[in-house]
């Protein structure tokens, strides 16, 4: 079900507005207690009668976790805890800021989900008790009998000088609201340098800066705009690694400056300049800083891992408690974070929660990665790599830029929306 | 070879050459000098780079070769600089991997390949394998040398060639320092890792960059090598 636009901003206006205020209180301040834990305990729902499956984010992770663990385990009660009103395919970020897609063509409500028995509860998770088996949310507290953690990465703005202080400054692709400045500032510039910086790996879609270069070049040249593009890489080579040298062709070909194990630390927004490690000044007039990625604070305050949380590979399960799983972006595992093995992270997690619920359930499918990653609107790379059930690779595999490969892109997210949705 | 070789290797392959030396490494005796090194897809080379003086590096893809050939033009390229020693992987993962070191000194150059899943299997059996390593000069003062790349687990040993001061710090605090929000000192009171010596081992404990910050009062010596374990190839090695 997809749902329009004005309601969509109306609805993400409120919930941004509830963010900035989560945001800008730490879970300890905001609770005022030195171990993190709230003075007044005010529940969301009661404490389960029947064994309950709390999913926290309801991101492709989550949701391909909560429909599969629907199927294998009917009788548990699944509830997915999710900030935003609706869902956004993370993929098509890129889509968004080139402006291929309208975020219309890639959101759905949450409903079709809702409508399988699955609860969504709509809030901000702040921390997590695990030895009360109890998540704390902006909401109130939520008791569970098994926990799986799909939040996704958060952004370390702090990680980078000055750019806390200064957000207006900056905007990328991902985060949900800065993709959306980010196309509206691609859409009044009129011609100057832009600087895109990449952080240090692992960070979420490793080819998505370069992707984004590529598709600002096609933008630009086809709307006659002088643009002179500039990557500053933390990285000693485009990632993901392996696609390092069919990458140095692709930007070398499109006239895209690369500047590699160069690492953006400061923003002097009032100068229009990046510094990076090594000194150097990086003047801009439009500027796409990714800052590190990195778990959810609450993860870490838990003692669950940091910067992802600490998991084994094979099971999910949390290295410290039997009763926590974590998936996709927010895992130190070592799949590539993108949305096609988040999908297949929470499918797997499914039958490992529905054995922790007693369920006889068979051996989960290993993971794989597939994606295209945008050389252009019409052409995409292919990259694949298989891995065992222990988490080791097994074989991988890519190709060189094809019309096809741009085509399979799209069937590749239809495909994984419609495992959820639908449509 | 010497060293790479007793404690890395399994095999020993060397690219095309000028001079062979009896130990089956390259001598490159051309104060400018370049190497082209081809990966076959599942192979790992790692290449070293020895020179008597602090030499310039750079390491380039095919098209960026191209350009330099053509233009003279290294933009876009990975440079070193200052260095007497360097250990360089080249995995190839996914498809055959070619890189052009193009070196501006007196330098030996060797190189030698691990297969992939091999590497990957003895690590997982709890062998420690070498992964990078790098040595440089530093003048007197303050310098900053980045550690890079990281994943949790590896163990990094830190070598220098005279008694120095020294911090490990992360990346924030190293734009604090480069800001004068905080000085050596402050940074150097409050560092878990910390020295005044002429040596120091650790373990990295997650992705973040690191860096050395070391103060010594001549030039000196700085090096940095690199071993992964089977936490880190679980991490993504």
């Amino acid at each position: 079900m997809k749902i329009s636009r004005r309601s969509l901003l109306k609805s993400m206006g409120i919930s941004m507005a509830g963010g900035i205020f989560i945001n800008g209180v730490s879970s300890k301040k905001a609770f005022g207690d030195e171990k993190g834990m709230p003075k007044v305990h005010r529940p969301i729902l009661p404490s389960p009668t029947k064994k309950r499956v709390v999913i926290l984010g309801g991101g492709y992770s989550g949701l391909y976790c909560a429909t599969t663990l629907r199927e294998l385990a009917p009788e548990a009660e699944i509830i997915v805890v999710e900030k935003y009103p609706f869902f956004v395919s993370g993929p098509s970020h890129i889509d968004i800021v080139a402006g291929l897609k309208h975020l219309d063509d890639v959101t759905r409500s949450y409903d079709p989900i809702a409508e399988r028995n699955i609860r969504i509860v709509r809030s901000e998770v702040i921390g997590i008790i695990p030895d009360e088996k109890r998540v704390l949310t902006a909401s109130g507290d939520l008791e569970y009998t098994l926990l799986v953690i799909s939040t996704g990465i958060r952004i370390a703005d702090e990680d980078v000088l000055n750019l806390i202080e200064q957000p207006a400054s900056n905007a990328h692709a991902w985060e949900l609201g800065e993709t959306i400045e980010m196309r509206r500032r691609i859409e009044a510039f009129r011609g100057g340098k832009i600087v895109i910086t990449v952080p240090t790996a692992p960070f979420k879609c490793p080819p998505g800066p370069y992707e984004v270069a590529c598709l600002l070049r096609e933008y630009f040249d086809n709307k006659k705009i002088k643009a002179e593009i500039t990557i500053v890489d933390a990285n000693d080579k485009p990632q993901p690694g392996p696609l390092a040298q069919k990458w140095t062709g692709v930007l070398e070909s499109r006239n895209i400056n690369y500047m590699p194990n160069s690492k953006v630390i400061e923003i002097d927004a009032a100068g229009r300049r990046v510094i990076t490690d090594k000194g150097e000044k990086v003047s801009y007039d439009f500027v796409s800083i990714i800052p590190p990625n990195k778990a959810a604070t609450f993860i870490k305050d838990a003692g669950l891992g940091d910067p992802f949380m600490d998991v084994d590979p094979s099971t999910f399960k949390s290295k410290k408690y039997d009763n926590i799983f974590a998936v996709g972006d927010c895992a130190k595992v070592p799949y590539t974070k993108s949305a096609f093995t988040a999908s297949l992270q929470g499918k797997s997690v499914a039958h490992q929660v529905a054995r922790a619920l007693g369920t006889d359930v068979s051996e989960p499918a290993p993971i794989y990665n597939i994606c295209y990653p945008y050389v252009s609107s019409e052409e995409s790379l292919m990259v694949r790599a298989d891995w065992d059930k222990d988490g080791k690779m097994l074989k991988a595999d890519v190709d060189d830029p094809k019309k096809e490969y741009a085509r399979s892109r799209a069937a590749w997210e239809r495909g994984l929306l419609s495992g959820l949705f639908g449509t | 070879m010497g060293c790479l070789a007793h404690r890395l290797f399994t095999g020993l392959i060397t690219v095309s050459f000028m001079v062979l030396c009896v130990t089956g490494a390259l001598a490159i005796r051309n104060p400018e000098s370049e190497k082209r090194v081809d990966v076959k897809k599942g192979i790992v080379a790692f290449v070293e780079v020895r020179s008597a003086e602090p030499a310039t590096l750079y390491i380039m893809y095919p098209t960026q070769y191209s350009k330099y050939k053509t233009a003279g033009s290294v933009d876009g390229t990975l440079e070193f600089r200052n260095i007497t020693w360097l250990i360089y992987p080249v995995p190839a993962m996914l498809e055959d991997q070619t890189l052009h070191f193009v070196m501006k000194g007196e330098t030996r150059f060797d190189v030698v390949y691990e297969d992939i899943q091999d590497r990957i299997n003895r690590l997982m059996k709890g062998e420690e394998r070498l992964r990078a390593g790098m040595e440089m000069s530093v003048e007197a003062g303050i310098n900053v040398v980045r550690l890079t790349p990281l994943l949790p687990g590896l163990k990094i040993a830190l070598d220098f060639s005279k008694d120095a001061r020294f911090i490990i710090i992360k990346t924030i605090d190293l734009a604090r320092y480069r800001k004068g929000i905080k000085t050596f000192d402050q940074l150097y009171s409050e560092a878990g890792l910390k020295g005044s010596e002429s040596g120091f081992n650790f373990s990295t404990t997650d992705f973040e960059d690191l860096y050395l910050l070391i103060e010594t009062p001549v030039p000196i010596r700085v090096k940095s090598v690199i071993h992964a374990t089977k936490e880190s190839a679980e991490s993504g090695c």
